[in-house]
């Protein structure tokens, strides 16, 4: 096992501790933005864990997964926040 | 043997810094300083992870794809944390009573954010954003 192994599973630890963290602001968030960008923080560690498991595994098809994986993120919180501010229009038309 | 090392020493930067923002959105007291620090330190993070991914790899399409990637991100990043923010702004997530917020009322006061034109008579006029 060589230093390059060693330290790049630290680093895909560090990383799943952090998604640990993110998603425990996705529990407790109060409101529904702090759950919108946890879910983006979350996808950024998705990918960054993919691109540590592309070297660990050799395998260079995972990069395509994360350059898809980032994309679909970027819709995602676009829909979101969509989303919100059509919600809030909603609610002052009604009263 | 050297490009190991430099490649290594990428990766754990990074995670740390990914590791840091992730600390900072469970630990700030705010929607919105938590939008800035983890915007900001989870960019810079995979920025330095791809670093270390390309140098490991060292070819010329790795680089490509990895460019690719980061120019996604660097684009999408300041612009989803911004528009996020607007949307919370105007669905009223309140702020840190410490912020201060003079900017921001007269920001949105004058390009009516939170009172569109055709609904003048809500009942969130002249309310500051922050005390709903």
């Amino acid at each position: 096992m060589s230093f390059f192994t060693i330290s790049a599973y630290i680093a895909i630890g560090m990383i799943i501790i952090s998604t640990f963290l993110v998603l425990i602001r996705f529990v407790k968030g109060p409101s529904l933005p702090d759950r919108v960008i946890s879910l983006d923080v979350f996808s950024a560690n998705l990918l960054a864990i993919l691109a540590i498991y592309s070297v660990l595994s050799e395998e260079k098809a995972y990069l395509n997964v994360a350059l898809i994986m980032s994309l679909i993120a970027f819709v995602g919180t676009m829909t979101f926040a969509y989303y919100l501010v059509q919600q809030r229009q909603k609610y002052r038309s009604d009263d | 043997m050297i490009s190991d090392i430099l490649s290594a020493l990428f990766l754990l930067a990074g995670s740390g810094f990914m590791l840091i923002a992730s600390i900072g959105m469970v630990r700030f007291p705010d929607f919105y300083i938590r939008n800035s620090a983890s915007t900001k330190a989870v960019v810079l993070g995979v920025m330095l992870i791809l670093l270390g991914v390309g140098i490991y790899y060292n070819e010329i399409l790795i680089f490509l794809e990895i460019f690719a990637i980061l120019f996604f991100i660097f684009l999408i990043s300041p612009l989803s944390a911004h528009i996020v923010s607007r949307a919370a702004v105007i669905s009223g997530v309140s702020f840190w009573e410490k912020t201060n917020l003079t900017d921001l009322n007269d920001y949105v006061e004058q390009n009516s954010l939170l009172n569109p034109p055709e609904h003048h008579e809500a009942e969130e006029d002249g309310k500051p954003a922050g005390k709903e």
